[in-house]
């Protein structure tokens, strides 16, 4: 097996200098090393640039509606816990119209990877103001400047729950794909907030602007167990911390779930099921 | 009349009326009877106004009536609005100290029996926990139900409680029941029960809880839903029962992801259902779409409740059928199944599951607040039922639907436009379900030659309504057959029960009527339901919505207009009584009386 393996061969339809080529690659990257069977392994998304994601994946995938990754990704893991799922969205998919569903799967600590491409703009839509679009920023939507304080990904995932919260730059594919492989081995929800340039739409925050202000925590001796010390580090700005923040291991809901254990549900003859023994209660 | 009876218990929120309805029934049917149940109450925890209404007869019936000859007040507005619903000597049980200071002597109503039941004399001394309990066992004694069987019910309920609030109970019961049976010689009752010995096997259910078992039965392995009245019952149910039968209960933190988490599910090939109300499926219109549009199988349970926007949560309504077959946007095909009793419920929420995997579409099961709430005595359901899972592969199967490029072909385009479905985990089968339109391998196409054929493919799914589930679409007819009747009704969902009943009294006041109950509304029989009504004397489509929304279906379906109409948009279930005095002034010009 290589890493081309979990290429599906299609051409792929983002803007040359994606931050996603580098986000894609990473994948596959981290699949290898893993050496994950491709069937074993669904990659979902929502809407947006990164909910095209799937497809350029020989895996199982399933490409929901705007903001729904989630909680469809909640029904695959909840469905078959052998499979590996790992849920792509954009900071619009996930921190806007999806927040809601992302504050409840980090709490539940289900055992799936979310992997957020953060351009802190809408892309497909060309140029709006996103949940991460800086204070003061003008965009298409806010042409004289955003007056909305960001979205905090790090912070909501610290304090809702996420047993792995990481973040990664785009332009550091071998990062990532280190992050990813630890994310995916991570018993529990991983979080990996994705720097990822929109070379479209967001001139601001290029390639070189994140080159220049990234610093890896794994360099600086961060404890990824001191839960304190990660929330003050979601709080950096002039110096952007990537690697992990967080990571501790607790049961995730699937362990939680007597239903869950032993045969896989999916598994499981439903040709007949008994139903006998409710029905005498009603007699 | 023995075994004829109709009671009503009414009272506060909160007060347990419920609890005293649900066991007084089934007390009744234990005895072998007939048992219907309804339920009228607001929205609210505390106070305002709830009563059970619990019919009983020897023979089957299908709905309550608008008399009763028994009524439990545990307040005096209940006294006050329903005195007039008695019968001719009907009966009121009632604490006389406390709540009639007037002695309740109605000017107007003579002929009622009261049989004063000191409630707070007795609740002193077992407690107020067991008032229910000295009301239920009050109301049996007065009809002369005998009591060992009612210690039987009383100890099934509350064994799992613990001895003592066992003894309680059948302390209270003595109290209540003796009490009024000493009174009984002297001031004698009309009706009384007693045990007919039955062959068959009977059950008491309402609609929610037969749907739940129907699912259970087709091999549901996943359930997600957001509470919302009247369809959170099935969340309970499923939670109640998801280790021993191995469902996945999630209740979740909206109905967007309670119905996308179907789509999860269903992909990686569970058997997935929700159940929400008007409100929720408004939620979950975009996803519903994205079903149809990945050809995901999933069922959705939608009980109507009284709408728009937050209308009137625990009463009933059908203003959704047009709803339900549309919801979402662009066109989206899907099934529309609406049970008009609690069997129908559970054999068509069975069917449903059946239906979803077979044409790969989802399936709406449309309740409605009556039929999920009341309870009906039915024959015990038949368990042989077939689970049929239509084309999803096995594993081995797979290589058969792979393109040149070794690609599994998801979405093939065949004869009868359902394709072959493979699940995560399984070799060979990786494809990606997608919401954006696509070609026969999941990737995204925008090309007008594959959109017009995948247009056709989905839609050309529900000609298997036509052919594989004929048998299952077709209206079900009741009373008089074409040629005798000179009229005929035609109905769906929740009606079916009061218009069962007014079968009888029509007949019994010489009107001949037929009745054409529509279950599967979408797709509709059209044949069938155009056949019949051409061929009737003169019709009248009943329905509890404003706009007539079956009759502008069957309109736009088969361009017959139905001659007339009985639209009825109080919140609450046709009663028999007034479907009889409708039709007796429609073709007699005479105001039937009862």
């Amino acid at each position: 097996m290589s890493f081309k393996d979990y290429d599906s061969g299609h051409k792929s339809q983002w803007c040359p200098g994606c931050g996603n080529f580098g986000l894609t690659h990473a994948m596959r990257v981290a699949f290898d090393k893993l050496n994950i069977p491709k069937e074993k392994i669904v990659i979902v998304s929502g809407i947006g640039c990164s909910g095209k994601t799937p497809h350029y994946f020989s895996t199982y995938g399933l490409e929901t509606i705007h903001g729904r990754a989630l909680p469809a990704a909640t029904g695959v893991r909840l469905a078959n816990p052998t499979l590996k799922v790992i849920a792509n969205m954009g900071d619009g998919d996930c921190y806007g119209i999806g927040m809601g569903h992302f504050i409840h799967a980090m709490r539940r600590n289900l055992d799936m990877v979310a992997l957020v491409h953060n351009n802190m703009i809408y892309g497909l839509t060309k140029g709006q103001t996103s949940p991460t679009t800086p204070e003061g920023e003008k965009t298409k939507s806010t042409p004289h400047g955003s007056i909305e304080t960001p979205v905090n990904p790090i912070a909501l995932a610290l304090s809702s729950g996420a047993s792995f919260v990481a973040r990664a730059f785009a332009g550091d594919a071998v990062h990532l794909a280190e992050l990813l492989q630890k994310a995916i081995e991570h018993k529990g929800f991983s979080l990996i907030d994705v720097f990822q340039p929109c070379v479209s739409f967001n001139p601001t925050h290029s390639y070189g602007f994140f080159q220049n202000k990234v610093y890896n925590l794994q360099k600086e001796n961060h404890d990824v167990l001191d839960f304190e010390k990660a929330m003050e580090k979601a709080f950096e700005t002039e110096r952007l911390p990537i690697g992990i923040f967080y990571h501790n291991h607790k049961h995730t809901y699937v362990d939680k779930l007597k239903q869950e254990q032993g045969t896989l549900l999916v598994d499981e003859d439903i040709s007949n099921v008994n139903v006998d023994d409710i029905l005498d209660a009603y007699e | 009349m023995k075994n004829y009876v109709s009671l009503k218990a009414g009272g506060p929120a909160g007060k347990g009326i419920f609890t005293i309805g649900d066991l007084l029934a089934k007390v009744l049917h234990k005895l072998g009877l007939y048992v219907v149940t309804t339920k009228d109450y607001p929205s609210l925890i505390k106070g305002g106004h709830n009563t059970i209404t619990i019919r009983a007869e020897p023979n089957k019936i299908h709905s309550t009536l608008e008399t009763i000859d028994v009524l439990i007040a545990v307040d005096r507005l209940t006294v006050d609005l329903h005195y007039k619903e008695l019968t001719h000597n009907g009966a009121i049980i009632v604490d006389k100290a406390n709540l009639c200071k007037d002695d309740c002597i109605f000017k107007d109503r003579s002929d009622i029996l009261v049989y004063d039941l000191p409630l707070m004399d007795f609740v002193k001394k077992v407690g107020l926990r067991y008032e229910n309990t000295i009301l239920l066992g009050a109301s049996l004694a007065l009809l002369k139900a005998p009591k060992d069987l009612i210690v039987d019910v009383l100890k099934k309920k509350f064994s799992k409680k613990g001895e003592e609030v066992v003894n309680k109970n059948i302390e209270a019961l003595n109290l209540g029941y003796d009490h009024i049976f000493s009174i009984l010689n002297n001031h004698p009752f009309k009706s009384e029960v007693e045990k007919i010995n039955i062959n068959e096997k009977r059950i008491y259910i309402s609609g929610n809880d037969a749907s739940s078992i129907g699912a259970v039965k087709a091999g549901l392995k996943f359930v997600a839903e957001y509470p919302m009245t009247p369809s959170s019952s099935i969340l309970h149910f499923m939670a109640a029962h998801e280790e021993s039968k191995r469902i996945v209960v999630k209740q979740t933190e909206d109905e967007l992801a309670a119905i996308n988490m179907l789509i999860g599910a269903s992909f990686a090939g569970l058997r997935a259902m929700t159940a929400t109300s008007g409100g929720g499926f408004a939620l979950m219109n975009e996803a519903f779409g994205f079903a149809s549009m990945a050809e995901l199988p999933i069922v959705v349970i939608e009980s109507m409740r009284a709408s728009p926007s937050t209308g009137m949560p625990t009463h009933t309504d059908q203003g959704d059928l047009l709803y339900a077959i549309h919801a979402s946007q662009g066109e989206a095909p899907r099934v529309v199944i609406a049970p008009g009793d609690v069997e129908e419920a559970y054999y068509e929420t069975f069917n449903a599951f059946n239906i979803a995997e077979n044409l790969q579409l989802p399936v709406v099961v449309l309740l409605d607040k009556h039929i999920s709430s009341s309870a009906y005595t039915v024959e015990r359901f038949k368990t042989d039922l077939k689970v049929d899972r239509g084309f999803l592969l096995k594993e081995d199967e797979i290589n058969n639907f792979l393109n040149s490029e070794g690609k599994f072909l998801r979405y093939k385009f065949t004869e009868d436009g359902v394709s072959p479905r493979a699940i995560p985990g399984q070799k060979n089968g990786m494809h990606v379900a997608s919401s954006y339109e696509h070609d026969e391998t999941g990737w995204t196409s925008e090309d007008p030659i594959n959109r017009t054929k995948m247009m056709e493919k989905r839609f050309k799914k529900l000609d298997l309504m036509y052919s594989k589930y004929k048998d299952l679409i077709k209206p079900k007819f009741y009373g008089y057959n074409r040629e005798e009747a000179e009229i005929l009704i035609v109905s769906w969902g929740s009606n079916k029960g009061a218009i069962l009943d007014a079968l009888k009294f029509l007949s019994d006041r010489g009107i001949k009527a037929r009745f054409m109950h529509i279950v599967y509304t979408y797709p509709l029989d059209k044949k069938t339901i155009l056949e019949e009504l051409e061929n009737s004397k003169n019709n009248i489509i009943l329905e509890t919505n404003f706009t007539g929304q079956l009759k502008k279906l069957i309109k736009l379906e088969t361009n017959y207009i139905i001659k007339n109409e009985f639209l009825k948009y109080t919140g609450r279930p046709f009663t028999p009584e007034e479907i009889t005095r409708h039709i007796g002034k429609l073709l007699r010009g005479v105001n039937f009386e009862f």
